[in-house]
């Protein structure tokens, strides 16, 4: 007989090293509190970064792994659940037979999330982490998330994005990389440092240019350092100079012998040295003397996630902040000209806002637009001529926090049918996309053109646009509010806002302000 | 006593050491006679053990070269000593005594003509219908005779004078003791079966003569090694296959009775392959362990312990889960009852907001209450995991049968982790509760046995705490090969971490006495085997750390030794009940850490089984453990110290008697309600 006051949710991510799982209670006012955590180990990540692709038996092996932790969420009564794949699958050549064949097996649909969810999920759990807290995420902090096959690395100015990059170096994948070289190595911990700061020299610059008030790392395998440098209380800071002794006094020991020292498996001894090695040189880096390490997982920020949709009626579980932050972190790093940008969002947004008794597009989509309307020039960075092609590109490329690869692509779609290009199913990327997503995209891409015209000039003389019926409900009237001459943005409205009526069934029509 | 290295006793021989102590047990004028005749009993099945599984080990030893022949001699030679010191007191002292208590061992010469009467109407009745009396030929291949049977065997001679050898096995569906009719008031008079048999041979083989015959009985080899690299496989058949394999195990030891005839000897052991030095002559009935159901025949109060009436704290008799929600709970078997722990299965079985049921189990009762209540849990649906260990020595087949049983109750049955056998102690009950999932956990050093829990010292711990809960759960999740171990907060578990914090525990001792600070040490277990942490010991002596340890069985560590082990005394307490709490104390600068554990400091403890090392935190659960230490350290009429030379020597020095057993049941017998009693006369630990 389960409370009706809690509910029992669980979250399991299928990692390159271990399969974890947490089953959390939620309580009616959507307090979190984990109650068991369960870790299995896979090779994944050996056969991803090793082969390319993941064996038959890697994948019985998770399936098995899997459908035990079923039994264990069935004795928690767990009601709902989420299973999500990182780095292991992400970079399989067979990662989508592979997750068809995890569901044949155990039932689970296993959501193939990016880097940028990764983040999204772990910005939240840090959020949750430092509650207690609330200033440090005012400060100027250097995040550095270590997995077995990636490296994190964010920096936030006073609560606002301004670095975010992934580097594949993650911790079992420096020791995958490197394993030949070890046997002939006299000093293996500065080879594997040398290799960590040819790696970095590039964000080590960025970085070092910043002012650094705090570190925070996290990730699996910073618990066993944790573990390491107190195995008696919970460790929630290690000063430099720990980290540098004990990147000391491991690096004269074999793998074997850090094992038996510290009373390691023999995977977790293998990823204690690049680790080390990891946060000794961001630490220095940011000329901090100490590393936050919260206890933060992948498994929090998701539950936490849940339990936000449970409890506070979120339908979408983004913090719009964190992603738009990136975005114009990804804008300014291709050039996107700052003011026409943001005043094509603006726009956008308000005919969106504006239009919603005719799109009736669900609120997410309403991110989608934001985004595609800040990044729709990018493009001009390679080529003016076919810049919207080249911002679908440069879109589909990047990591946006919070988005899967599916979203960022709808994204990247919006973007480039902003010109006169229009969808078509000749395009391959429009082309994959489902029936209910081309629609979106159609509709969204439809206000996308409308604001662009509306900024044509580059000039942001339009002010604002309000939106509204006419009393036959004939046509949709745009009134613009403009400063000056709108001469062009008029003439460009009339030529691209024939699509807006194409797909929203109704006649758009510009008119001043009187 | 011999020693390896400079620096250990030989574990067997400390283990016939140990034996002796027991044996010595019976000597004790204050020892009623029903219970002398039972540490006869137990001397008797030890060595049964002995030479099943750790002869055959030993031998191995020399051949591989790791140890010297020389130490076969002495195992044998102290193990001779010690049974003929058993059946030389059996013969002379135990029998008269119990003769005079009123229960005579009769030979059949001295019994009455109605008496013999009676005995030639039970064997034909009884005892002819389920003899299989073998002859061997020249041309036939010899029986199998099974491990530990009691056998007449003879030389008999047919009618053209060709001798065959002839061996009937003692039946053991029968009494061993045969009580015969009497009219003396208050008296019981018994025969031996063997006897009787032995009476009657000539009936048995028709157109023979039996030339000569003798008792004898055989002891196999029965160390089971279990094909693990096939374990994907059904493990319970190939536990199954292997018992069956028991049956074939090499003979080490042939015990004969002491008017055997030499031409009967050698056709034994030319028929069991086995060297005159493993062949005991016993002065007595073979296989000393019918004392063990002698001394529990009804009547004769007098002689037999006081029974002990285990307590049971007021706040346990009503809803133990409650109990442990107030706070923790330590109970100390069999002074304390194990009732609760009985009960904490049955009120979870029965609960609506119980999820799910937990328990690991070694080895149980015939009729376990704990087990019906398992069933009972699964059959109303719950989630019940139960870890059954197969490989459990001698019990491997009760416990297939058992995780067959619970198997058909629907609970779901595990076996343990590859190549390890789960010898930890512990039960979790998960329940749903208004503020959301709370877990119970009971934590033991001894098996959950509610028989054995009245013979063996143990400890219980009973807590609530998230830490300890979520630790219990990852333990199963290992256990059913669910989750690997990450991240423990309380517990210390073998192999994983509990010999790294056991040393670690040492060394933050020896690095505060080398600090000027105080250190100590008290370890209260069964064994001290592993050579790692002895080495650790005795660095911790020579850094002038004072080490207290009270052994029961085998200590390899040789205290006393000058710059060596100058600081560290072993006393071994054997009594009425069984010693088998594992209890670690560190003074630890003060914080005064307590561990229990279901693991010995042994290799096997420490590197081949799941075992389980945790604290306990509670203030006042600490305090009354220290007080128990303090007492066991404080013995003076159980307890022997160890010298340096292996032997042992009653550990005196106070006038004031203190029986450490015999205190705690008066204490448990005196204690009213929750509290326990104070014990502020013994000396304290520091």
């Amino acid at each position: 007989m389960v409370d009706k006051g809690v509910t029992l949710i669980a979250a399991i991510n299928i990692g390159s090293n271990y399969l974890k799982m947490a089953i959390a209670q939620v309580r009616t006012k959507g307090k979190l509190e984990t109650v068991e955590t369960l870790t299995a180990n896979t090779s994944l990540g050996k056969d991803t970064f090793s082969i390319g692709r993941i064996e038959l038996s890697t994948i019985k092996d998770v399936a098995s792994s899997l459908n035990k932790f079923s039994r264990v969420m069935k004795e928690y009564g767990v009601s709902k659940y989420r299973v999500f794949s990182s780095t292991g699958i992400r970079e399989a050549s067979n990662r989508e037979y592979a997750i068809a064949q995890i569901k044949q097996m155990t039932g689970f649909e296993v959501d193939d999330i990016n880097v940028a969810q990764e983040r999204f999920f772990y910005l939240k759990a840090l959020r949750n982490e430092f509650k207690s807290e609330p200033d440090i995420l005012k400060k100027n902090m250097l995040i550095v998330g270590l997995s077995s096959g990636g490296l994190e690395i964010s920096v936030y100015e006073k609560g606002k994005l301004k670095l975010s990059e992934h580097l594949k170096l993650g911790a079992f994948r420096i020791r995958e990389t490197l394993a030949a070289l070890e046997s002939n190595s006299y000093n293996f911990a500065e080879l594997i440092n040398q290799y960590v700061e040819y790696e970095t020299h590039v964000i080590s610059k960025k970085i070092r240019e910043m002012k650094i008030d705090v570190v925070v790392g996290f990730g699996n395998d910073l618990e066993v350092v944790k573990h390491i440098v107190n195995d008696k209380d919970v460790v929630n800071q290690i000063e430099l100079g720990t980290l540098g002794k004990l990147y000391e006094s491991l690096g004269k020991l074999s793998t074997g012998q850090i094992g038996d020292k510290y009373g390691l498996s023999q995977k977790q001894a293998e990823i204690l040295l690049p680790t080390l090695v990891i946060y000794n040189i961001f630490v220095k880096m940011a000329r901090c003397g100490v590393l936050r390490c919260p206890s933060v997982s992948l498994n929090n920020g998701v539950l936490y996630s849940m339990t936000e949709r449970l409890f506070k009626g979120r339908t979408y579980e983004v913090d719009n902040n964190d992603i738009i932050d990136t975005v114009w972190y990804i804008a300014e790093k291709n050039g996107v000209e700052k003011d026409h940008a943001s005043h094509v969002a603006k726009l956008a947004l308000s005919i969106y806002d504006q239009t919603r008794f005719v799109h009736r597009l669900v609120s997410k989509y309403r991110t989608y637009l934001e985004i595609a309307a800040i990044l729709h020039d990018s493009g001009t960075s390679i080529c003016d001529a076919k810049h919207a092609v080249h911002s679908y590109d440069i879109i589909n490329a990047q990591s946006v926090i919070g988005l899967s690869d599916r979203e960022v692509g709808m994204v990247a779609s919006i973007a480039r049918y902003h010109s006169h290009l229009k969808p078509s199913m000749t395009d391959e990327n429009y082309r994959s996309l489902t029936f209910k997503e081309k629609i979106a995209v159609s509709k969204l891409c439809s206000i996308l053109k409308i604001a662009e015209t509306l900024d044509f000039s580059h000039t942001q003389n339009i002010k604002s646009v309000k939106v509204e019926l006419d009393e036959e409900n004939e046509f949709l009237y745009f009134t613009i509010d403009a400063a000056g001459m709108t001469v062009l943005e008029e003439w460009e409205f009339d030529l691209k806002s024939k699509f807006f009526e194409q797909v929203m069934g109704i006649e758009p029509k510009i008119r001043r302000k009187m | 006593m011999y020693v390896e290295e400079g620096k250990y006793f030989n574990r067997e021989l400390s283990w016939i050491g140990f034996n002796r102590r027991v044996y010595e047990v019976a000597l004790e004028p204050d020892i009623p006679v029903l219970e002398k005749i039972k540490f006869l009993a137990i001397v008797s099945s030890n060595f049964d053990e002995f030479f099943m599984i750790r002869v055959g080990s030993a031998v191995e030893q020399v051949q591989a070269g790791y140890t010297s022949p020389e130490v076969i001699g002495e195992i044998l030679e102290n193990s001779y000593s010690l049974i003929s010191d058993c059946f030389d007191y059996f013969e002379s002292k135990a029998v008269p005594e119990l003769s005079q208590i009123g229960i005579e061992l009769l030979s059949i010469d001295k019994l009455s003509l109605n008496q013999r009467d009676f005995c030639q109407k039970y064997y034909e009745e009884n005892v002819f219908p389920v003899l299989t009396p073998i002859v061997v030929q020249n041309t036939s291949s010899f029986p199998l005779i099974l491990n530990k049977s009691l056998n007449i065997g003879m030389l008999i001679v047919n009618e053209e004078g060709y001798t065959d050898f002839a061996t009937i096995q003692v039946p053991s569906v029968l009494n061993r003791l045969v009580e015969m009719p009497t009219e003396k008031l208050g008296t019981r008079q018994y025969i031996f079966l063997e006897e009787l048999i032995r009476q009657n041979l000539n009936t048995l083989f028709n157109g023979h003569t039996v030339k000569c015959s003798s008792y004898y009985r055989i002891t196999r080899n029965a160390d089971l090694s279990i094909e693990e690299d096939a374990y994907d496989e059904d493990f319970m058949v190939i536990v199954e296959e292997s018992l069956k394999m028991r049956k074939w195990g090499e003979v080490y030891r042939l015990e004969v009775g002491k008017d055997a005839d030499g031409e009967l000897i050698d056709s034994y052991m030319e028929n069991f392959e086995i060297e005159e030095k493993y062949m005991f002559k016993i002065s007595g009935p073979i296989d000393l362990t019918f004392l063990m159901k002698l001394s529990s025949i009804d009547g004769f109060q007098e002689h037999k312990f006081k029974p002990i009436k285990p307590k049971v704290y007021m706040n346990l008799k009503e809803n133990v889960l409650e109990a442990i929600a107030q706070g923790d709970i330590l109970l100390h078997h069999p002074f304390d009852s194990f009732e609760p722990v009985v009960k904490m299965v049955e009120e979870a079985a029965s609960d609506p907001k119980v999820l799910a049921i937990k328990q690991t189990l070694y080895r149980v009762s015939g009729n376990s209450p704990l087990v019906a209540a398992l069933i009972k849990a699964a059959e109303s649906g719950k989630q019940v995991t139960v870890l059954v260990e197969l490989k459990a020595r001698f019990d491997e087949e009760n416990n297939i049968l058992l995780a067959r049983r619970l198997e058909k109750a629907g609970c779901q049955v595990i076996y343990g982790v590859h190549g390890l056998k789960t010898h930890c102690k512990i039960l979790l009950v998960i329940r749903m509760e208004e503020t959301g999932i709370k877990r119970y956990v009971h934590l033991g050093t001894g098996n959950y046995n509610d028989v054995t829990a009245r013979l063996y010292t143990d400890f219980s711990l009973m807590t609530s705490k998230t830490k300890y809960g979520s630790d219990a759960s990852m333990l199963f999740n290992m256990l059913s090969g669910n989750s690997k171990i990450e991240d423990l907060s309380k517990f210390y578990i073998s192999p994983i971490n509990l010999r790294t914090k056991l040393s670690s525990m040492i060394d933050g001792e020896i690095k505060n006495s080398q600090n000027g600070k105080k250190a100590r040490i008290i370890m209260k277990i069964n064994s001290l085997v592993d050579e790692k942490i002895i080495d650790k010991l005795y660095e911790a002596s020579k850094a002038g750390v004072r080490i207290s340890l009270v052994i029961r069985g085998i200590c390899r560590l040789i205290p006393g030794i000058k710059g060596v082990s100058d600081n560290i005394t072993v006393v071994s307490i054997v009594g009425r009940f069984l010693e088998h709490s594992r209890v670690y104390y560190f003074y630890d600068d003060g914080e005064e850490t307590v561990f229990m554990s279901s693991a010995d400091v042994m290799r096997r403890n420490l590197d081949r089984r799941v075992e389980l090392l945790f604290p306990v935190e509670n203030k006042e659960l600490r305090a009354n453990l220290k007080r128990i230490l303090s007492l066991s350290l404080s013995d003076n009429v159980r307890s022997k110290k160890l010298q340096n030379d292996g032997s042992y020597v009653r550990n005196t020095g106070k006038s004031k008697k203190i029986d450490f057993q015999n205190e705690m049941m008066i204490q448990a017998a005196s204690r009213k309600k929750e509290k326990p009693v104070k014990i502020e006369e013994f000396e304290p630990i520091l």
